[in-house]
């Protein structure tokens, strides 16, 4: 146990010097200005982070400030289902492929060692276990600030401190049955053959009608804790209780796995692992490796009609999402956010939300919009066979899309029992948005300038979006947000048309 | 009189402050077979760029068919393909709808019975039905091959073409360019290395940025003193005249 430990812990060590590196600070130096460096970038770094949260909750406090009295009970009503419904999406993703991942070296030396399996997995589980800990005690926080204002500020961060407490067996109990599912896979004769089994959870999906106390609870437990129903942690206890029992099933299992499946369902991961930190220092190069990898492992369905000209382009994207489904799916963010936009203008909610949404659209995994378009756009090679501006081109490559994305919406918004005229340009923001979105999205992908320099989709959609919303806001009326949607996105066609 | 199918004007680029292309001036006529030849770094890859329109020059004036690329260039891309050395392509789509796709989007006419013929000279028809991230690279630049191939464009530039095929698909891929020569069609290829026994048109040689060389095969035999005409022996003479004209240069 103890060398793969010690392998782990010089790897996140290899992590940290990295990006340590990239702040002049080298941890091999024994200077004493050097160390003096270390230590203020520590001190920098703590007063940064409590700087930002304290500013991140003191903007999350005016929200909560500003919402009705409700939302807690809606929290309530909602939390246990969201919970089960991420289990759910969860176990989908650890069995698409095994949950324990080698990287190329750890296929080679960790997996081709007769060390006991149980100890690679544990130190895999709990590795996997760190990044979603840390992002829901963060989430929770926040929520828990914004849900318990009328508690005051003390009693708000109290309110905080219990759920991101609670939210960490919650979300190891969620991993574990994740894990065990999948491993379960990779041990049970004949499951890692059966290439729809992945869509098994969907059928769990009705769990909550048929028992709801028991799929439910822990998304209750947490929820009456975020809303400050309960005081006491002792809730908790059983589901730490259950989650440690989860755990050591999942190091059982785990004596049971084959490394030679492992490392036959890592190959991409493996792969994607030897691009390093380029992940985060060029994603779009990152992007694209990924969905070559993973192509090479897709059997195409069916075939690319016949069409000529624009109408081929539209066939060539319904193809591709077709033989992409989780594109499809990733629409649903997109769908979101023009709801979420439509609301804030039809029910005039806090005028503040926008820089929320506004985050939204900016971080959301928008870019299936644009999918088909970026192969387009990103090289040269490809471009050079495409005889049309690049505006049609968007518009032809992220038609489907763009009408999967304002169908869904519509249904949605006329599902809402609002006033005739307001549903009316509700629907034109519907197209407006969503072109927004697609025009944001296709025009980070272009040099726009003179200097044929990248602006950013973040800068492009805040700006964009931003204005058509704030004028929605700030004047009133959803007809303002109209009109400033619509000027938004002629500044923008043009821009991708002239590209 | 009719302007060259391709001429660069003291064409210059610079990475930063490194000069990578230093006043390049020459044509191609049509029907011509032209071989960019030098040393790693030469500027070969940087030039073919240009000359396509995916670099823009820092300086001078490329032109294709006696009009300025940057000033037409939707309407020259129907004229003018680069196979980059390492093309990339579609994931989703297989070998055979890569090129029915490109056939379709450009409206081409009786394109079937040509992307069948290619995708049977270049030993693609059995791999019709894979997606490009199942190939070895020499299919992937087959594949990158055949697509310009079926459009069949006035000007085609290839970058290190004969690197990553095998010796038969070499001279095969040189015969196609040779019937492409004997259409009118004109050919730049960049390559460190060609088949056995061809001789194209004209050799370019470059050199840290320059073109250095200019002529067909045997002029360059003679006045550079080469060993023969083949491409190696020409290649090492134009380094080593090169080199000796550096430092009476510098003084």
């Amino acid at each position: 146990m103890l060398p793969v430990l010690w392998l782990r812990w010089k790897q996140i060590q290899g992590i940290f010097n990295y990006w340590l590196r990239l702040v002049d600070y080298d941890t091999k130096d024994q200077d004493i200005m050097n160390r003096a460096f270390g230590l203020y970038l520590v001190l920098f770094m703590a007063w940064w982070t409590a700087g930002m949260w304290a500013i991140a909750a003191g903007f999350i406090a005016q929200i909560g400030s500003a919402l009705p009295a409700a939302a807690a009970q809606d929290v309530l009503t909602v939390m246990p289902t969201l919970v089960f419904v991420g289990q759910a999406i969860l176990i989908m993703l650890k069995l698409r492929s095994s949950p324990y991942k080698l990287s190329s070296p750890d296929i080679a030396y960790v997996g081709g060692s007769p060390v006991q399996r149980t100890v690679p997995v544990t130190i895999g589980f709990f590795g996997d276990l760190v990044l979603p800990s840390v992002l829901s005690v963060v989430s929770i926080s926040f929520v828990a600030v914004a849900l318990n204002q009328r508690l005051g500020s003390m009693g708000a961060v109290m309110v905080a401190l219990r759920s991101a407490l609670a939210v960490i067996p919650v979300v190891a109990l969620t991993w574990a049955v994740a894990w065990l599912v999948g491993l379960a896979r990779m041990v049970a004769p004949g499951a890692r053959r059966r290439s729809a089994l992945w869509l098994a959870p969907v059928l769990l999906l009705p769990l909550p009608f048929v028992v709801p106390g028991v799929v439910a609870w822990p998304g209750n437990v947490l929820a009456s804790i975020l809303v400050g129903e309960s005081v006491d942690l002792s809730v908790v206890t059983p589901v730490v209780l259950v989650a440690v029992a989860l755990i050591a099933l999942v190091s059982v299992m785990g004596s049971r796995v084959n490394m030679i499946d492992v490392a036959d369902e890592s190959l991409i991961y493996a792969r994607l692992r030897e691009i390093g930190n380029l992940r985060w220092m060029a994603p779009s190069v990152y992007r694209r490796a990924r969905s070559q990898f993973q192509a090479a492992t897709h059997k195409p369905v069916l075939h690319l009609p016949e069409a000529e000209g624009l109408a081929m382009l539209v066939a060539r994207s319904a193809l591709t999402y077709i033989r992409n489904p989780i594109d499809l799916l990733k629409l649903l963010f997109a769908v979101a956010l023009v709801q979420g936009g439509l609301a804030m203008l039809a029910y005039q909610l806090p005028a503040l939300l926008i820089v929320v949404w506004l985050y939204a659209v900016a971080v959301a995994p928008t870019s299936s919009l644009t999918r088909v378009f970026s192969a387009d756009a990103d090289d040269p090679s490809l471009r050079q066979f495409l005889p049309m501006d690049s505006l049609r081109l968007l518009l032809a490559d992220a038609a489907l899309p763009m009408a999967l994305v304002i169908l869904v919406s519509a249904v949605l918004w006329l599902l809402q029992p609002v006033p005739v005229m307001t549903a009316l340009l509700g629907l034109v923001l519907i197209g407006l948005l969503t072109l927004l979105l697609v025009l944001c999205r296709g025009s980070s992908l272009l040099p726009l300038t003179s200097m044929r320099a990248h602006v950013s989709y973040g800068v492009l959609a805040v700006i964009g979006l931003g204005l058509t919303l704030g004028a929605g806001l700030l004047l009133g009326g959803m007809l303002a947000a109209v009109v400033a949607g619509a000027l938004v996105v002629v500044v923008l066609a043009s821009l991708v048309a002239a590209a | 009189m009719t302007a060259p199918l391709l001429r660069l004007t003291d064409v210059s680029y610079t990475y930063g402050s490194y000069l990578a292309l230093n006043q390049v001036s020459f044509d191609v006529e049509a029907g011509q077979l032209v071989v960019l030849a030098g040393r790693n770094g030469a500027g070969k890859t940087t030039l073919l760029r240009c000359i396509a329109g995916w670099n823009q020059v820092t300086q001078g004036q490329v032109d294709l068919m006696g009009t300025s690329i940057y000033q037409a260039e939707r309407s020259m891309r129907r004229n003018l393909i680069l196979v980059p050395d390492t093309p990339p392509f579609y994931n989703d789509l297989t070998v055979g709808e890569h090129l029915q796709f490109i056939a379709q989007v450009n409206r081409l006419a009786n394109w079937r019975g040509t992307a069948q013929d290619l995708l049977k000279r270049f030993g693609l028809t059995a791999s019709q039905a894979a997606l490009p991230a199942a190939l070895s690279r020499g299919q992937r630049y087959k594949l990158a091959l055949c697509m310009a191939l079926l459009v069949d464009p006035q000007l085609l530039l290839l970058d290190e073409p004969f690197g990553p095929l095998d010796p038969f698909s070499a001279h095969q891929l040189w015969d196609d360019l040779w019937a492409r020569r004997g259409r009118g069609k004109a050919v730049l290829l960049s390559s460190h290395q060609s088949p056995l026994n061809v001789r194209p048109d004209r050799y370019l040689f470059m050199e840290g940025g320059d073109v250095v060389a200019d002529g067909t095969p045997d002029d360059l035999m003679d006045a550079l003193h080469a060993g023969s005409n083949s491409l190696d022996d020409l290649l090492r003479a134009t380094i080593e005249h090169a080199e000796r004209q550096a430092p009476a240069q510098e003084a």
